[in-house]
């Protein structure tokens, strides 16, 4: 127990080992060396057999911790190409630089007779929760927002169009929908919002949300356009008195 | 003789251990995935995969080692296996994060280890 505490205790000083490699992989190899000397002393192992057993363990030893190496390196390659870039780790939403290209791509194709609607949304009073029950209570709030935002729209059938465009803002971005069936979608999300019930340390935090949506139509003379349009729509959901839903065709 | 036992013991294990690794770091990958999107926060949760794994590859290990204790006079292999725990172990304190996971590992490396009849000295 005592020597896999100290071989566990090394993470505490990551920092220190990550610019040190070898200083890092001493302890593990001085306790495994210890080892195989106690069962010398302790057991019938033959002296050819202990020294085989123990190159091989230090052979052994430097090859996982090289390879181990490589592999985090690539994981840690691959992971930044991939989630990290897209999404936000907070919340699992998309971030700002997935909303600003797909934004871009759905105009491109709003501009060939299709339809898309643009949903912007953020959590009222949210400045409050975090002085109130304090910022990790805040971050709870976030990630509850986006999961249920993203499993209703999931239900709907729009995959993976949540983002997280600020800190408690949030857009999606609805292709082939319709005014009516983005208003029918956001009142869903209004009322999940409404009856959510956030747990943090014995205290339950309820919070509501104020919504724009816009419709993205090829007279927009980019999408940027639409997106203040939103914008524009949410703020006046604010300023009406939150908890609202502002709706304008494009 | 030496030679040959030397040989066979160090590729056995780098090529056991390095498979080893590689698995620990996909279940790894997987598990962080899972916690991303279910939002877990605690470790524990996120690396019971890790542990559950851990403790298979310990107990798979303790079977074979009985197994060629057993069956032959050349305890090269069982020599081996005991190698491999010790390996198995060491790399699971490195890698685990969480205390429970790593007193859940360590523990079951003890009862293991201590079966195995022979190295209670490391837990």
């Amino acid at each position: 127990m005592v020597a896999g505490s100290i071989i566990f205790t090394e993470r505490l000083y990551s920092h220190f080992f990550d610019q040190r490699p070898v200083l890092y992989a001493i302890p593990p190899l001085a306790i495994g060396m210890f080892s195989w000397y106690s069962v010398s002393v302790s057991y019938s192992i033959s002296r050819s057999q202990l020294i085989v057993q123990v190159i091989s363990f230090v052979v052994c030893g430097a090859g996982v911790y090289i390879f181990n190496r490589h592999l985090h390196n690539d994981q840690r390659v691959i992971a930044k190409l991939t989630q990290e870039v897209q999404y936000d780790a907070l919340t699992g939403a998309r971030n700002w630089m997935m909303f600003r290209d797909d934004l871009d791509r759905v105009y491109s194709i709003v501009r060939h007779n299709r339809q898309a609607a643009l949903v912007v949304f953020d959590v009222d009073h949210f400045k409050d929760v975090n002085d109130t029950f304090g910022h990790l209570a805040g971050n709870q709030v976030l990630m509850a927002v986006s999961s249920t935002v993203q499993h209703i729209l999931n239900d709907q059938g729009y995959q993976d169009c949540l983002y997280r465009t600020g800190g408690e803002e949030f857009a999606a971005i609805l292709v082939d929908c319709s005014a009516d069936n983005a208003q029918r979608i956001t009142e869903i999300c209004q009322t999940s919002l409404r009856k959510l019930i956030v747990r943090d340390r014995g205290q339950h935090i309820q919070i509501t949300a104020s919504f724009g949506i816009t419709t993205m139509t090829g007279k927009d003379r980019n999408a940027t356009e639409a997106f203040r349009r939103a914008d524009k729509n949410l703020y006046q959901s604010k300023n009406t008195g939150r908890d609202r839903i502002t709706i304008s065709a494009g | 003789m030496f030679w040959r036992d030397l040989f066979s013991s160090v590729v056995f294990l780098t090529f056991g251990l390095t498979g080893f690794a590689a698995i620990f770091g996909n279940i790894e990958a997987d598990s962080e995935r899972l916690a991303a999107k279910k939002h877990w926060l605690n470790v524990f949760r996120q690396e019971l995969g890790l542990v559950i794994y851990v403790i298979i590859v310990l107990i798979g290990l303790y079977f074979l080692a009985q197994s060629w204790w057993r069956q032959t006079t050349d305890t090269t292999l069982y020599w081996v296996f005991i190698n491999a725990q010790f390996l198995v172990l060491i790399y699971s304190n490195l890698m685990l994060k969480s205390v429970w996971s790593f007193v859940i590992a360590q523990s079951m490396g003890a009862i293991i280890l201590g079966g195995t009849g022979s190295m209670s000295v490391y837990t």
